[in-house]
């Protein structure tokens, strides 16, 4: 390849980027969320949805507080709530509503007050006593958690992309963390700003998620309908709640730094926890190319479920592509809806 | 301290992290600029040139994959944690530039043993090398100790600014402006929200 190859192929870079700044102009804003829904309660803190009208035991989404679960419904062809409906399950969500400016909301609270009302609310609207729950990512811990402390009211738990050992060798994100004072940053910030979470996400990988994303997308010649997805999907990367202070610095000190769903002793509110006593059957979705939540830091929890029934399935996609990768698309709802039938 | 307080911190945090779709939009203008400089360059140079140029734009990348720490501008503060935030962001910022060099240097190896077919391909062996020395950085335990104390420094640094400790009239403007852009971003978030919920 000579000089005056390179030059071309950089004057094409700056036409299609030029072209692609167009088209996103010239695109209206990016919409979130395609399935129907129906809101069945909501109270400080969260509300709770409904999808579809199917019968059947109900499934629980429970959501990480970071970031939206808009990112499991993002258009109709990649959207995780939209595949598991057509496979015949019955889907519910809890979404987080953005925390007030009073700082005391604890993990206590998100476990044993909203998502125990949450609960009650699925079980009463589908007269049943037991559901079962997804929890994904942060949501997972929380699932992990909750069917600890109300075993009765858990038929089968999904953990999906879930740290559960928070000290493997590959943890980026738990490196970062293992020194910085969370109680200082908590009292100093009080609520955490939901832009600097994006931004500590986005500076794991600086060049894949930012620069070459965005030229990937413009020299792609992306359809309407991916540029739609590509927007969708900005939106939900930049869209971020500003999480909890008083939650965030629980979260970080019990798991990021003491590692206690792997050392034991984790105390929320008045309650002991202990993992090791789930006897529900439990499926561990994970992805292998995760850099947020590594394949080692999910898989751990084989090892603490010496009483439950484990099952777990690896997706060949990243921490986000497992929402949203063709692959994952193809392969996750309908592996998670026959777990379930099962 | 209130949300709009955590806005002004997140202000005032944008200063040290450039992982910031914003900062990347300048730094990829940068980059580009220097592409088009390139790009003069190898057309003035004719067609042989190009083994040249492509040492010039692994600089380019180089320069594109800067530390995303940097010492925040108001750090020039009297605060002790001030002082103590811009020495560790000095190492930190030092042991971004290694891994940057490390990057380089095996970018460049590669393309020794084979010249990549084309500016994207370039590129791809930039992005591959460069997040791989990241990586390893990001792991390191003695890096996240240094990290954090940057991290609780800049805290310390801030809540002292923030306090009035600071004595100089420029941090105060300063937090004033923060102050501004701050509200001025946290009403822009409020009508986001407002609109979404229509």
């Amino acid at each position: 390849m000579n000089a005056r190859d390179w030059v071309a192929e950089l004057q094409t870079w700056q036409q299609r980027y030029a072209q692609m700044a167009e088209r996103v102009r010239a695109h209206p804003e990016a919409a979130s969320g395609v399935t129907p829904r129906k809101e069945l309660a909501h109270e400080p803190g969260w509300r709770l949805y409904r999808y579809g009208d199917v019968a059947g035991p109900p499934l629980l989404i429970v959501f990480a507080l970071v970031n939206r679960p808009d990112v499991l419904d993002l258009t109709p062809e990649r959207s995780l709530i939209g595949a598991l409906l057509e496979h015949g399950v019955n889907v519910h969500l809890i979404e987080w509503d953005e925390p007030p400016r009073r700082r005391d909301i604890s993990l206590a609270t998100y476990l044993q007050t909203y998502l125990a009302r949450c609960v009650q609310h699925v079980l009463d609207a589908n007269g049943t006593t037991r559901l079962d729950l997804l929890g994904v990512c942060q949501g997972g811990v929380f699932s992990l958690c909750y069917t600890a402390l109300q075993p009765a009211q858990v038929r089968r738990l999904i953990t999906m992309v879930t740290p559960v050992d928070f000290h493997t060798p590959d943890n980026a994100l738990s490196n970062l963390l293992a020194n910085i004072d969370v109680t200082l940053m908590a009292d100093v910030l009080g609520n955490i700003p939901g832009s600097l979470i994006t931004r500590a996400f986005l500076a794991l990988k600086p060049y894949t998620l930012v620069s070459k994303k965005y030229l990937d997308a413009a020299l792609g010649e992306i359809s309407e309908e991916r540029l739609e997805a590509f927007l969708r999907m900005e939106r939900w990367i930049h869209d971020t709640p500003d999480l909890a202070g008083t939650a965030f610095r629980e979260f970080v000190q019990l798991f990021f730094h003491q590692n206690r769903l792997v050392e034991g002793a984790l105390r929320l509110g008045a309650s002991d926890v202990d993992i090791r006593s789930i006897r529900q059957p439990v499926f561990n979705v994970y992805a292998t190319r995760d850099h947020i939540v590594p394949p080692a830091a999910a898989r751990a929890l084989s090892d603490l479920l010496p009483h439950a029934p484990y099952a777990e399935f690896a997706v060949d996609s990243g921490h986000i592509g497992i929402y949203v990768s063709r692959t994952a698309s193809a392969q996750v709802p309908r592996r998670i809806a026959n777990w379930l039938a099962g | 301290m209130n949300d709009t307080s955590s806005t002004q911190f997140q202000q005032f945090w944008s200063e040290l992290l450039r992982g910031e779709p914003a900062a990347h939009k300048q730094a990829f203008g940068a980059f580009e600029e220097q592409l088009a400089a390139f790009a003069k360059g190898a057309g003035d140079a004719g067609p042989d040139a190009a083994g040249t140029y492509a040492q010039t734009l692994v600089q380019a990348f180089q320069a594109l994959g800067q530390s995303p720490l940097r010492p925040p501008e108001s750090s020039a503060g009297p605060a002790a944690a001030c002082v103590r935030f811009t020495a560790v962001a000095s190492a930190l910022q030092s042991r971004f530039s290694q891994a940057n060099a490390a990057a380089a240097a095996q970018v460049q190896a590669r393309n020794t043993v084979g010249a990549p077919d084309s500016l994207q391909e370039l590129f791809d062996r930039w992005v591959g090398c460069y997040e791989q020395h990241l990586f390893e950085l990001l792991v390191d335990a003695e890096f996240g100790a240094e990290f954090g104390d940057a991290v609780n420094a800049a805290l310390e640094c801030y809540r002292d600014t923030m306090a009035g400790d600071a004595r100089h009239a420029v941090g105060q403007q300063q937090a004033l402006a923060e102050l501004r852009h701050g509200v001025e971003a946290l009403a822009a978030r409020v009508a986001n929200l407002d609109a979404r919920r229509k």
